[in-house]
C-alpha cells in the first residue's frame, strides 16, 4: 500500500521544480530554441533522485514502487516536460528484471546519475509479434529488421531492443548504439516535447548483449509500467490544459461579458470536467492494482488506462483549441503543445484500438481452470 | 403493531446472527452471503412475472420483514430510532451481497427509509418523529411530491396552493413523477403557502395522507412499459397544520435536507448491478455465444463502456471512502451522475444495437429497480430515468460548470 503522504510530498515538491523550470514562456523559449533535451531538467531529474526512484538501494535508488512512479508521470505530463525520462527508466527497470548484476553495475548507477539516456523498442511491437529477427552468427548475433517508434532516443547510450530468435522466442537485447554501429534514424516529431526514432538494421551484435530469460514476460512487465506512465502523463496534461481553458473562459470577453456565461461552453466544460474525473480515477485505480497485492488484472487495467488516459487527454486538448477561439490556433498560443503531446502519447506503446483490444483479450480468456 | 399504517403484521423473531460478526468484515461478508443464500426467496421473481400488481407489494413486505428479523433492515439509520449506524464499509458489502444474491432489494420503502427520515431528523416534530418515523422503518410507504408539469428543472416555481384555514390547510394542484405513490400512503408534498413571497420563500412542506378525500393517483404509462412513476391530483385535500414539516414558508429549506439522503450508495448498488450484467455478458463472449464480439468495432465500443463503467465503479468507491473517513461527500457527485446516466445510455445502445432485429422487443423484466437488467430494449428506454431525473443532466453541467468551476452566471 503506497504512503498517501509520501506521494503527496513527492507531488508538491515535483511540482514545484517543474512549474518553475517550465511555465509557459520558459517552455516556449525551449521549443523556439530548437532543442530537443532540456539538459537542465534532465539533470534536475537526477539530483531530485526520480531516475531512480523506483531502483534498488544498492544502485543509489529509493526502492518506490509505481505508484510513486506514476505522481511523477504526472508532473511531467502536466509540465509537458521535454525530457527522456519514460524511456530512461524503463530501460533501468529491464535492467533490474533481466540483466545480470554486471550489466546492472554497469548501467544502473549511471542511469541514476543522469549520465545515460534509454531508449527502447516498443513493448507492444513484442507482445504483438512485430519483431526484427536474431540469428546466431558465428561468436556473434545477427539481429536484422526494422524497429520503429523508439521514444525520445536521441543521444542514447543504451537501446533495449525485442527480437524473435530462431526458435521463434522473444528475446530482449541491450544495444549500446555507439559501440555496436546501430544508427538511429530521427523523425521529425509533430510533437514539441518529445520526438521518436527508429533504427533499421542487418548487422552483427556481440553476443553478450543478449539478455537472458524470457524476454515476452520482460515485454509484458514493460508494458503495464508504459502504459500507467503514459496514462499518468496523459492525467497531468489533461488536468493542466483544462485548467488554463477554464481561465480562459472566465477572462475572455465577448458580447459584453465573459464567454464562460454562454451556456453552450459551459456544457462543454462540464462534460470534459466529468470526462477528467473518471479517466484520473481509471488511471489511479490502475496504478493502485499493479502493485504487488494486485489480483492478476494489473494487465487489464494498465490496457485501460493507457487508452482511457490518452484518449481523454487527447479530446480535453482538442477541445482547449476549440474553446479558445482564434488564439487557440496560433503557434504563440499554448494550446497545441498539449494536443500534440496527447496526439503522440495516443500511438507510443500500442495505440488506443490496440490497448482495447488487448484489454479485450485479457477480459475475455479463458479462466485457468 | 396497532394500525394498518404499518403494514407489516408478522413480525419474525429478532436473529443477531449477521450483526454480531459487525465487528469482523469478512466475518460479516460471510455471514451475510450464507444467510443470503437460505433466505432469499426462490421465486420471487417469477411471482412477479405472473402477477406483478399483487405479488410486488407482497415480495417487497415479506422481504422487509425477513431483513428486520435479522437487524438488516436500515442498519444505516441512528441507533435511537431503530438503526446500527453502520459504517459506509458495511452498508457497501450489504449492496454487494444483495446484488450478488440477486436479492429483492427495498425498493418500494426507498422514500420512507431514505428520504423521510433525513426530513424528520432535520425538521420533525417530536410528535411527529413519533407517529412516523418507527412505522417509515416497518414499511408505511411513503411518496414524494415535488415535481408539477409546470415544474421540473425550475422546481420553486410550484404552483400546487396550500390555503390555511383555521387548523388546516386546503391543498389544490397537481404533481407528477412520483415514484411508487401508487403503493403508497403518505406523501411529503411541497406546496404553496404564499403566493406573494419570492418564488423559493412561499413555500412549505405538508405530510398528506393519499387516502384522503380529494387524492386522485393515476400511474404514467412510460416509455420502457412500466408504471412506476405517477400523477397525483389533488382537489381541495384537507390537511391539518399539524401535518406540516417545519415552518410555514420554510419548505425550501426543508426539501433541501429531505434531498440531501445520501445518494452514492444508491449509484453504487446501480453500479455493482449493472457490473453483474456485463460480467455475465464477458462469461457469455468466453462461452463463444456472443459473435457480436468479433467485430472490430462493436468489441472495441463494448471495452470503452466496460472501461467507462470500472472508471464509475471505482468513483463511487472513493465517494464512499470520502464519506467514511470526512463525512461529507465532497465534490464528485454531480460527476458521478452525469457520467453513470449518459454511460448507461451509451451501454445500453450498444447492446441493443448489438442485438439486430431480434432486440426490437421490448421485454419488461418482473423486478423493477432503476438499473441494468440485461434486457436491452427495456435497459435502453430506461437510462433516460437517470438522464433526466434527479436534476436534469443539463442542469447539472449548469452545476458543475458555476460551482464547481466558478463560470459565471
Amino acid at each position: 500500500m503506497a504512503d498517501t503522504n509520501l506521494i503527496e510530498e513527492l507531488r508538491t515538491a515535483a511540482r514545484d521544480v517543474l512549474q518553475d523550470k517550465l511555465e509557459l514562456d520558459k517552455l516556449r523559449r525551449f521549443i523556439d530554441s530548437g532543442a530537443r533535451i532540456d539538459q537542465d531538467l534532465w539533470r534536475n531529474a537526477a539530483e531530485l533522485g526520480w531516475l531512480s526512484l523506483a531502483l534498488p538501494e544498492q544502485h543509489g535508488g529509493s526502492e518506490l514502487g509505481t505508484a510513486e512512479m506514476a505522481v511523477i508521470h504526472e508532473e511531467l505530463g502536466r509540465w509537458l516536460a521535454p525530457i527522456p525520462f519514460l524511456p530512461t527508466v524503463l530501460c533501468a527497470d529491464a535492467l533490474v528484471a533481466a540483466a545480470p548484476a554486471a550489466v546492472q553495475d554497469r548501467w544502473l548507477p549511471e542511469i541514476a546519475q543522469g549520465h545515460c539516456i534509454a531508449s527502447l523498442s516498443s513493448p507492444a511491437d513484442a507482445v504483438a509479434g512485430r519483431l526484427p529477427e536474431l540469428k546466431k552468427q558465428g561468436a556473434k548475433l545477427r539481429l536484422s529488421g526494422n524497429v520503429p517508434g523508439l521514444p525520445s532516443p536521441d543521444g542514447a547510450k543504451l537501446l533495449l531492443v525485442f527480437a524473435r530468435d530462431e526458435a521463434g522466442a522473444v528475446r530482449a537485447l541491450l544495444l549500446e548504439p555507439a559501440s555496436d554501429g546501430v544508427a538511429i534514424t530521427l523523425q521529425q516529431t509533430a510533437d514539441l516535447t518529445r520526438h521518436v526514432g527508429s533504427l533499421s538494421i542487418d548487422g552483427d551484435i556481440p553476443a553478450e548483449r543478449l539478455l537472458p530469460g524470457d524476454g515476452r514476460a520482460l515485454a509484458e512487465r514493460l508494458l503495464t509500467q508504459a502504459s500507467l506512465a503514459l496514462g499518468s502523463d496523459s492525467i497531468g496534461g489533461a488536468k493542466r490544459a483544462f485548467e488554463l481553458t477554464v481561465e480562459y473562459l472566465k477572462t475572455r470577453q465577448q458580447f459584453g461579458k465573459p464567454i464562460g456565461s454562454f451556456q453552450a461552453l459551459k456544457h462543454r466544460a462540464a462534460d470534459l470536467r466529468v470526462l477528467i474525473e473518471a479517466a484520473d480515477t481509471a488511471v489511479a485505480e490502475a496504478v493502485a492494482r499493479s502493485g504487488p497485492n494486485n489480483d492478476g488484472d494489473a494487465a487489464t487495467w494498465a490496457a485501460m488506462a493507457k487508452f482511457y488516459g490518452c484518449d481523454a487527454y487527447a479530446r480535453v486538448a482538442a477541445d482547449a483549441i476549440q474553446l479558445h477561439g482564434g488564439v487557440g490556433f496560433t503557434w504563440e498560443y499554448y494550446c497545441h503543445f498539449f494536443l500534440k503531446r496527447a496526439k503522440l502519447n495516443q500511438q507510443l506503446f500500442g495505440n488506443s484500438e490496440w490497448h482495447r483490444d488487448r484489454a479485450a483479450r485479457l477480459l475475455t480468456a479463458k479462466a485457468a481452470a | 403493531m396497532s394500525t394498518n399504517h404499518a403494514g407489516n403484521p408478522q413480525a419474525l423473531p429478532r436473529d443477531n446472527v449477521i450483526l454480531d460478526k459487525r465487528g469482523d468484515l469478512a466475518a460479516f461478508r460471510a455471514t451475510l452471503r450464507g444467510w443470503l443464500n437460505r433466505n432469499v426467496p426462490k421465486n420471487w421473481v417469477e411471482r412477479l412475472a405472473r402477477d406483478y400488481d399483487n405479488e410486488y407489494p407482497r415480495v417487497q413486505r415479506d422481504w422487509l420483514a425477513k431483513l428486520e428479523s435479522v437487524g438488516l433492515a436500515v442498519p444505516h439509520w441512528p441507533v435511537q430510532w431503530g438503526g446500527e449506524e453502520f459504517s459506509i464499509r458495511h452498508q457497501v458489502i450489504i449492496y454487494e451481497e444483495f446484488a450478488r444474491a440477486n436479492a429483492p432489494g427495498l425498493l418500494m420503502f426507498s422514500i420512507s427509509h431514505y428520504h423521510v427520515p433525513a426530513t424528520f431528523y432535520a425538521w420533525g416534530s417530536p410528535e411527529q418523529i413519533e407517529r412516523y418515523v418507527k412505522a417509515a422503518r416497518h414499511g408505511e410507504v411513503w411518496a414524494q411530491g415535488f415535481s408539477e408539469p409546470n415544474a421540473g428543472s425550475d422546481l420553486a416555481s410550484l404552483r400546487t396552493r396550500a390555503e390555511r384555514r383555521g387548523d388546516k390547510y386546503i391543498v389544490n394542484g397537481q404533481k407528477i413523477w412520483s415514484s411508487g405513490a401508487a403503493n403508497a400512503s403518505l406523501y411529503l408534498l411541497l406546496a404553496r403557502t404564499d403566493p406573494k413571497a419570492p418564488k423559493h420563500a412561499g413555500i412549505t412542506m405538508l405530510i398528506v395522507d393519499l387516502k384522503a378525500r380529494g387524492v386522485t393517483i393515476k400511474p404514467i404509462h412510460q416509455i420502457n412499459g412500466n408504471a412506476e412513476f405517477c400523477e397525483v391530483f389533488l382537489d381541495d385535500v384537507e390537511v391539518p397544520v399539524a401535518n406540516r414539516i417545519g415552518p410555514e414558508n420554510e419548505g425550501w429549506k426543508v426539501a433541501q435536507s429531505t434531498l440531501s439522503t445520501e445518494r452514492g450508495l444508491l449509484i453504487f448498488n446501480n453500479s455493482e448491478r449493472a457490473q453483474m450484467v456485463y460480467e455475465r455478458i464477458l462469461d457469455r463472449i468466453r462461452a463463444g455465444s456472443e459473435p457480436w464480439f468479433e467485430d472490430d468495432q462493436w468489441r472495441r465500443e463494448f471495452i470503452q463502456g466496460y472501461t467507462e463503467l470500472q472508471a464509475l465503479r471505482a468513483m463511487v468507491r472513493r465517494l464512499l471512502d470520502t464519506v467514511e473517513r470526512t463525512g461529507a461527500v465532497g465534490e464528485t457527485p454531480p460527476l458521478i451522475k452525469l457520467h453513470y446516466s449518459e454511460l448507461q445510455q451509451r451501454l445500453s445502445e450498444l447492446l441493443l444495437r448489438v442485438a439486430g432485429l431480434p432486440g426490437q422487443t421490448l421485454d419488461v423484466p418482473p423486478v423493477p429497480g432503476n438499473f441494468p437488467k440485461g434486457s436491452p430494449y427495456y435497459d435502453y428506454l430506461s437510462s433516460w430515468i437517470w438522464t433526466i431525473s434527479g436534476g436534469s443532466n443539463e442542469i447539472i453541467r449548469n452545476i458543475v460548470a458555476e460551482r464547481m468551476l466558478g463560470l459565471p452566471k
